[in-house]
């Protein structure tokens, strides 16, 4: 992976790419119960729009317009008409800010970039996006500053803002390589709280997919420096590891799939000066997944 | 001066256990790191195995960066480093001791000089003085303390023919390995050389006169020996000569140029003449004597002592004829017109005899008077003994070296350095050297006073030999060629001398006995006791062998340096082994995290 730009010079350059491929795509607002203030997109709950959603007997408080008097006069019941309620979805963006996600610069172009994009795509469909970092949580504007801010000197994830109360109930999509050793289902529904949905996108480096390097080598994790092992890297063990590693996705797919969240992995491909092919394949990759639609 | 030396050089070879370090670690496998993520998905595997499985790039790691080191500090403890501070080294007085620094007493003033540099040496300090002859003598250590030395420089008169002071500098060299300061005091050109942890001052004195004789002219002419009636300029040449030579004279307020090699000037020749005979005409009385062979031949008058006596001069390579003016003007001066007071009364008489053509002149001594304050002379050997039979007369014939045996046909008459006068019996005349080498004859110039005296004792039919200026101790010069087991014993009043081959300290006559059979007398007056540069030098041993001690122990306070080799070596390890410590400690928190 050439190593051209700087960290700040990737970030910027993710920041940009992800404004600039995001300008014809829109969060696809199918995702269910989420709740936000009234807008353009139907909720899942009843509301003022113009789609019809379901009967019920009336009770007192209701609001007798919506009294349907046509079938009081066949049965000679009170029962009030309910429409489909119109919504501007929250979308909420974690980016996992451990050391793990800034070890390639491809991973650092590739988190920042899926989150400005999909800011963006929030945006297209008059959400409203909200960019969740250690912090703080970022509205508006703050989002596209506060990510071109954003640091991974974490020595593992950091949930404490999600449990925060936040206005209705967002859709949540959650960045991470999800390489850490912990009971994938519980982490899950940890970060699945007070949302409307969870979306978990897994972004794995072209070097933990595909690793390439041979010979005796003493691996250190990058989050915990005193861990390490001394290894004599062989095929076999590149093979080994390769299978370890399709185990662990499998393992974060069924815990999203646990709670009914889709999964979505990003395998990145080679990382190019411009970052351009990672953000083409992360625009087709999220399309593909049903996450964002072209406008 | 610091310097820092090994005591166990040999020490050293243990520099080859770095080798065999270097060679380990290149067995030592070595892991290249790298940051990954995820290390849950690769810890399971087999570890590998560690060294002895192939050759690793070598890389200079922490560990056997120390590792090194420690080995180098523990061999460089074994080699016994020790900081010799403030070694001053040895200090090397080298005495030019040729003939030439009389002049302007130049000897004297580098004596004193020499004297300076000893008297402010330190306690501990070393140093030697060594007389650069023909053949270098170390005469006086400062292993026999300082005032010794000092004492000891007064007693040196330079006598040489030659000063070989790169050979003393080899000398001093030989003596230590150590730091020198060489301190030569000298009036030859030599250019200094780069000696390896030597510094060399060189402190050069230049006379106005190039040698002895005209030295002695310039000392009568103006010093407190002057004599306004008698000069005598002695045109010698007992030191290495230069090719060009200056003389001045500073009442002749002239100079002359002799070049022995090439045509000398006519008109220089004249004008030196002509100062000379101005001399005269002041009534100075002047004798022209010279003793080399090379310088300036023409300009040679060897004056017979009695009229009937017949000294025949040679002259090679004669350029001029003495029909010269200058000869004219000597004689139309009547210089050598007898007088009362003079002993020198000379009077030259020329015999432009047929010889003249052969390049042999004849000049006769007419009138002599006896000088009484004259005591001194060489030997006089006026007839054939014992000890003249197998001896061998070193000599010089018209310079070149040549061993003359003495014969019963052959007298030796005298011997004044390198010009010395010999007469046959047969009526031929050979010129040779009897070599009395250290006489203190050269340093008369009043030697045709000698030649009236040898006359005299001649006349008085002295038997055996005669001399009369013998330093104390002085050794004879004889060389037993063929019988070496001949002694020479004195006998004084009928009491044996235990010397053998030297002359007794003590003046008086002596009897020469040889096989139990006397041969000889022999007189000694020993006139000139404090300017003998024998005394001391006789105690002195040959250049090969000596060699002052002075392999005195270091200091212990410079031995200590193997110590701190050790230390650093042992901290060495020790933060080695503590750094590994640490880091395997890191680790198993790691793992147990």
């Amino acid at each position: 992976m050439p190593k051209t730009l700087s960290y700040t010079q990737t970030v910027d350059s993710a920041l940009q790419e992800g404004i600039k491929e995001s300008g014809n795509y829109r969060i696809v607002p199918s995702m269910s119960n989420q709740r936000g203030p009234a807008g353009i997109y139907l909720g899942k709950g009843t509301g003022s729009s113009i789609d019809f959603h379901d009967f019920r007997e009336y009770q007192p408080g209701d609001d007798l317009r919506r009294v349907d008097w046509s079938a009081y006069a066949r049965n000679n019941v009170l029962s009030v008409k309910l429409y489909q309620e119109e919504i501007s979805p929250f979308v909420e963006i974690l980016i996992d800010q451990s050391r793990s996600m800034a070890v390639y610069e491809d991973k650092i172009f590739a988190s920042v970039f899926t989150a400005s994009f999909l800011v963006n795509a929030t945006r297209q469909s008059e959400g409203r996006p909200i960019y969740i970092d250690k912090s703080n949580r970022h509205t508006g504007k703050n989002i596209e500053f506060a990510l071109s801010k954003i640091e991974f000197n974490e020595a593992n994830v950091d949930t404490h803002l999600l449990h925060s109360k936040s206005v209705g109930k967002p859709l949540r999509f959650f960045i991470s390589d999800f390489l850490f050793a912990e009971d994938m289902e519980s982490f899950m529904r940890n970060i699945s709280r007070n949302s409307a949905a969870l979306i978990p996108i897994m972004l794995l480096s072209k070097n933990e997919h595909s690793p390439e390097f041979s010979g005796a080598h003493k691996l250190i994790d990058c989050e915990m420096s005193n861990r390490w092992t001394e290894l004599d890297i062989t095929p076999s063990a590149i093979n080994e590891y390769k299978a370890r590693l399709k185990n662990h996705t499998a393992s974060v797919r069924r815990a999203a799939q646990s709670i009914a969240a889709p999964f979505v992995q990003l395998n990145l491909p080679d990382y190019s000066a411009d970052g351009n092919d990672i953000a083409q394949y992360i625009a087709k990759a999220l399309t593909n997944s049903k996450i964002v639609e072209a406008v | 001066m610091s310097n820092l030396s090994l005591q166990n050089p040999l020490g050293a070879i243990g520099l080859s256990v770095l080798g065999v370090i270097v060679f380990i670690y290149l067995f030592h496998r070595q892991y290249k790191t790298l940051q990954i993520t995820g290390l849950f998905l690769w810890n399971s595997f087999t570890r590998t195995k560690e060294g002895g499985k192939r050759l690793e790039r070598l890389n200079f790691s922490r560990s056997l960066l120390l590792d090194l080191l420690a080995c180098l500090a523990l061999v460089l403890a074994f080699c016994v480093p020790a900081f010799q501070a403030a070694d001053k080294g040895l200090t090397v007085i080298i005495l030019d001791n040729s003939f030439s620094m009389r002049a302007d007493k130049n000897f004297q003033k580098a004596k004193r000089e020499a004297k300076e540099i000893i008297s402010n040496l330190g306690e501990n300090e070393k140093a030697i003085v060594i007389l650069a002859k023909e053949q270098p003598e170390v005469v006086a250590s400062s292993e026999y303390g300082k005032n010794k030395m000092l004492l000891a420089l007064d007693e040196y008169t330079p006598y040489s023919k030659g000063a070989a002071i790169k050979d003393s500098i080899s000398l001093s060299r030989n003596i230590t390995d150590g730091y020198m300061h060489v301190h030569v005091f000298t009036d030859k050109d030599i250019k200094p050389n780069s000696i390896k942890n030597t510094s060399v001052t060189y402190h050069f004195y230049k006379a106005d006169f190039d040698n002895l004789a005209f030295t002695n002219v310039f000392r009568q002419i103006s010093g407190e020996r002057r004599n306004s009636e008698n000069i005598f300029l002695t045109v010698a040449n007992y030191s290495n000569f230069r090719k060009n030579v200056n003389i001045k004279i500073s009442d002749i307020k002239n100079t002359i140029s002799f070049n022995r090699n090439a045509e000398i000037d006519a008109e220089k020749k004249k004008s030196f003449e002509f100062q000379i005979s101005e001399l005269l005409k002041k009534d100075i009385k002047v004798s022209i004597i010279n003793h080399s062979d090379k310088l300036d031949e023409d300009s040679t008058i060897i004056l017979s002592p009695e009229p009937e006596l017949k000294v025949l001069y040679y002259i090679d390579n004669l350029q001029h004829n003495l029909s010269s003016p200058f000869r004219a003007a000597l004689n139309a001066s009547g210089a050598f017109e007898t007088s009362n007071k003079s002993f020198a009364d000379l009077y030259i008489t020329q015999n432009e005899s047929a010889q003249s053509q052969n390049n042999i002149t004849t000049i006769r001594l007419v009138k002599q008077k006896e000088v009484p304050a004259v005591t001194v002379g060489p030997f006089i050997i006026n007839y054939y003994t014992d000890l003249c039979d197998d001896l061998s007369l070193s000599g010089v014939y018209w310079g070149f070296n040549k061993n003359f045996p003495v014969r019963k046909n052959i007298v030796p008459l005298i011997s004044v350095d390198e010009t010395p006068l010999c007469w046959f019996e047969d009526g031929s005349t050979i010129v040779m050297n009897l070599a009395i080498d250290k006489s203190n004859i050269k340093l008369m110039p009043c030697w045709p006073a000698l030649i009236s005296n040898i006359v005299r004792y001649s006349r008085n039919s002295l038997a055996g030999i005669h001399k009369a200026n013998y330093y104390p101790s002085e050794k004879l010069q004889y060389v037993y060629s063929a019988l070496k087991d001949k002694r020479i014993t004195f006998k004084n009043k009928n009491k044996l001398m235990p010397s053998t081959g030297s002359v007794p300290a003590k003046p008086g006559n002596y009897t020469l006995i040889s096989k139990n059979k006397k041969f000889g007398k022999i007189s000694v007056n020993a006139i000139f006791p404090n300017e003998s540069n024998l005394l001391k030098l006789s105690d002195t041993t040959k250049i090969e062998n000596q060699k002052p001690d002075l392999s005195e122990e270091l200091p212990k306070s410079f031995k200590l340096l193997s110590i701190p080799c050790l230390l650093f070596a042992l901290a060495c390890l020790i933060l080695n082994w503590w750094l590994d410590f640490s880091v395997a400690q890191k680790r198993l928190k790691g793992d147990a995290s």
